[in-house]
């Protein structure tokens, strides 16, 4: 049996491409988006360079949960797109004791973590309305890294996939 | 309508599109308007800082330019002559480019990523958003301030 990959009918071909087209526009603009990791924070989890998918509509489906990787940008332009984890929810107290973290005072395990570090931070409050995200690599001192208070608003989705 | 009158009109048609293109591509290659001039500077800009010519890259800045790194136009020509060498390629990609354009002058915001390989075989890459203050000396667009703008998550 012969396998024609091009149709010989190229209207019916032009109008599958169109389709095609049309349709990965459709999933990039309100499903899944794709983006280019930058930098050490999220290691060893998302490696630097690593391609990472979206899921644009998970939180219209659910919560966020503590643990959830998402992706996020500025307020305003240029827009610059982030990936942290989600580690404390609005108002609850954060704490960081001997690279241990803990929330209202109460110890939170991290099973994603390979290595805990050592991270002493003074006790804060998350703002309102407000999540507060940190990267996986603890090693990298807390100075170092950009641990953002974000709102639901500046939340893009969901990780994914990354590789 | 006739058939002759038919193809008439469709060749005028086809006449009249083809001048509104080629007199709009003549517009842009030979008369930019100001915003595009600034963009073919920045362009021009990096392509030059690209190719390590920073006698002409330094052109592009005014003699009182300053930055948010404490940088003057002296201290900037200084710096990128000493680590010049040491540094084997530099690449940087400008996205999001704003620009707001008041009479003489002009605030141009943008994305930039930089990636440099130094001789000793080490790699940094930073990313950021800029503001860039620039304004029209001797017709040509320079740039008198730089700063770093901060990320806002309201």
């Amino acid at each position: 049996m012969r396998i024609r990959i091009f149709p010989t009918n190229y209207k019916i071909a032009i109008i599958r491409t169109s389709a095609v087209i049309v349709l990965l526009i459709i999933i990039r603009l309100f499903f899944i988006q794709w983006f280019r990791a930058f930098g050490m924070s999220m290691e060893p989890t998302v490696h630097d360079g690593s391609i990472v998918l979206v899921n644009k509509i998970a939180y219209k489906f659910h919560q966020i949960r503590r643990g959830d990787i998402v992706i996020f940008r500025t307020s305003n332009k240029p827009y610059v797109y982030f990936i942290k984890r989600v580690l404390a929810f609005p108002g609850e107290k954060v704490e960081f004791k001997n690279g241990v973290l803990f929330i209202n005072d109460v110890e939170v395990p991290e099973p994603y973590l390979k290595e805990r570090g050592n991270w002493n931070t003074e006790p804060f409050i998350v703002k309102e309305n407000h999540f507060f995200v940190c990267g996986d690599n603890r090693i990298m001192p807390w100075d170092d890294h950009f641990h953002p208070q974000i709102s639901m608003k500046n939340i893009l989705g969901s990780a994914i996939g990354y590789r | 309508m006739k058939k002759r009158q038919k193809k008439r009109i469709l060749k005028w048609f086809a006449l009249l599109i083809i001048i509104c293109g080629v007199s709009i591509g003549i517009k842009y290659v030979f008369f930019p308007d100001e915003n595009e001039k600034i963009r073919k500077t920045i362009s021009l800009a990096v392509s030059e800082i690209e190719k390590k010519d920073i006698n002409s890259f330094i052109r592009h800045f005014t003699l009182d330019y300053r930055d948010c790194f404490d940088n003057t136009y002296g201290t900037l020509y200084i710096l990128l002559r000493n680590n010049i060498d040491s540094i084997r390629t530099i690449d940087i990609d400008i996205s999001q480019i704003e620009i707001d354009i008041e009479k003489s002058n002009a605030t141009v915001r943008f994305f930039a990523t930089f990636y440099i390989k130094t001789t000793d075989g080490e790699d940094y890459k930073d990313a950021g958003r800029f503001i860039l203050k620039i304004r029209k000396e001797d017709l040509k667009w320079r740039v008198y301030r730089l700063d770093e703008m901060g990320y806002e998550f309201d």
